[in-house]
């Protein structure tokens, strides 16, 4: 998890469920960012995040370490592979989606989360520790901007490099010369702190961040996570514990110029299996399940009023849940540890 | 950081490039001083591009011998989602390619420490022609 939102939640303007033996949980339909946590039930406070291929073997190392049998005691952890790689042929445009010119609607594919996570737990039924291993990824598999933000997106970088070019020149004109850091590199690096930090207070803020906030008119976000389960926690005897796989397509209609109001519309499909049926959670008291649903969301700034309707069909009985939800963003730069 | 690169005794044209593979909005400026000379004089910038620097080059190497070069990075990671700001500076691979020296071909991959002043990131090596 990158940023956690403070969101006040006032649920259920409208809610009404029906179900033979069960009800659908009020957890958010939508492809989750870490499907893992999902999968196995897990509070998103137990996932490490490491962002380097030295901080991940140093985690799983210690988790590894820590561990009285073959399988880590509660390790969760998440990272992004493109953050471990550093090549030579990465740029900002073909960071933001322009490549040669186009804009590329695949382009969250690289930017794919996978999440890894070892619990161990009690059996619900036999009473015997069970240790389930899953792992799962998610990314944005398809986003089509409205028309014009290649054009946006271009002018703001071609904006940002300029101010790139002022602030070297103002670095030069304060003094910090290429002369002076052949000569004195202690005074120049001074000055060009000094400049950049004052640059920043300037109001030279860039628009290419105005830019990037814009939401794509239509996009799919997908999930997927696998549990391998092993009673008594013995691998050799692992079997499947859980599968999930969800998708999201939303469309996204802007209301005004600023593109802080939305009108938002989502259709889910998730199809979970849950394998090893004597760790039932409250989300899996089925063999398997096919939600089917769908979302209409009024987004105005920080906050969000939608209803959202899902159906049901599991293996062992059908039900529907329908809610309406209002959310409130109290925040939304509070930063994860 | 110093870097060296070996002209003494080539008799070609000396030419270099920059790479920078990153994330972040960069701008590139290589200025040179030859030895004895008044002052840098800018022999390439990025403009418009990715902040890379496909081939300047440089003059002949029996007239470049101490001669220094200043290459200056400026980036800036407002693109970056603030939660990856950090993962975009540790990946930022920047390279610099000589070619027509004493030891023909050269690549230096300097590595560096530097922390971001707020979006604003500043790079610099020098480099001596010896």
């Amino acid at each position: 998890m990158k940023q956690l939102l403070f969101s006040l939640s006032f649920i259920l303007l409208c809610s009404h469920a029906y179900s033979q033996d069960t009800t659908i949980t009020l957890s958010s339909l939508a492809a989750p960012d870490v499907p893992v946590l999902s999968l196995l039930d897990l509070n998103t406070s137990t996932i490490t995040t490491v962002h380097s291929t030295k901080a991940f073997t140093a985690s799983a190392l210690q988790a590894f370490a820590n561990s009285s049998s073959a399988i880590p005691q509660n390790y969760a952890v998440e990272f992004t592979p493109y953050w471990f790689v550093a090549p030579t042929n990465r740029t900002a445009l073909k960071y933001m989606g322009v490549n040669k010119g186009k804009l590329n609607p695949f382009n969250g594919i690289k930017k794919a989360l996978f999440s890894v996570a070892f619990v161990n737990s009690q059996s619900d039924t036999s009473g015997n520790q069970v240790s389930n291993v899953a792992m799962g990824a998610s990314a944005r598999i398809l986003a089509i901007y409205p028309k014009g933000y290649k054009k946006q997106l271009q002018e703001a970088y071609g904006a940002t490099k300029m101010q790139l070019q002022t602030l070297y020149q103002a670095q030069v004109a304060a003094g910090a010369t290429d002369d002076l850091a052949d000569a004195n590199l202690k005074l120049y690096e001074s000055i060009v702190d000094s400049v950049t930090l004052a640059y920043e207070r300037k109001d030279s803020v860039t628009s290419l961040s105005a830019v990037l906030q814009t939401k794509p008119i239509l996009s799919l976000d997908g999930s997927v996570a696998y549990d391998l389960y092993a009673p008594d926690n013995n691998l050799s005897g692992a079997k499947t514990g859980r599968f999930g796989a969800w998708l999201t397509l939303t469309y996204s209609q802007n209301l005004n110029e600023a593109q802080t109001n939305y009108l938002h519309l989502s259709a889910y499909a998730r199809y979970l299996e849950n394998g090893a049926s004597d760790i039932e959670v409250a989300a899996f008291q089925f063999d398997r399940a096919t939600d089917i649903g769908g979302k209409v969301e009024l987004e105005m700034n920080k906050l969000k009023v939608g209803y959202e309707f899902i159906h049901r069909n599991t293996s062992d009985f059908i039900t529907f849940r329908s809610a309406g939800l209002i959310q409130y963003q109290l925040n939304s730069t509070v930063q994860s540890i | 950081m110093s870097l060296n690169y070996q002209v003494k005794g080539a008799t070609g044209t000396i030419s270099m490039s920059v790479t920078v593979g990153t994330t972040a909005v960069t701008h590139t400026v290589v200025s040179m001083k030859v030895k004895g000379g008044t002052g840098f004089k800018t022999v390439g910038a990025s403009g418009q591009s990715s902040g890379n620097i496909p081939n300047i080059t440089l003059g002949d190497a029996r007239d470049l011998a101490g001669a220094t070069i200043v290459v200056r990075i400026l980036q800036d990671l407002s693109n970056i989602e603030p939660g990856n700001q950090p993962q975009a500076v540790s990946t930022t691979n920047i390279r610099y390619t000589f070619e027509g020296g004493t030891d023909d071909d050269q690549v230096f991959e300097p590595t560096f420490d530097e922390t971001p002043i707020n979006q604003f990131v500043n790079y610099l090596s020098i480099i001596t022609l010896s």
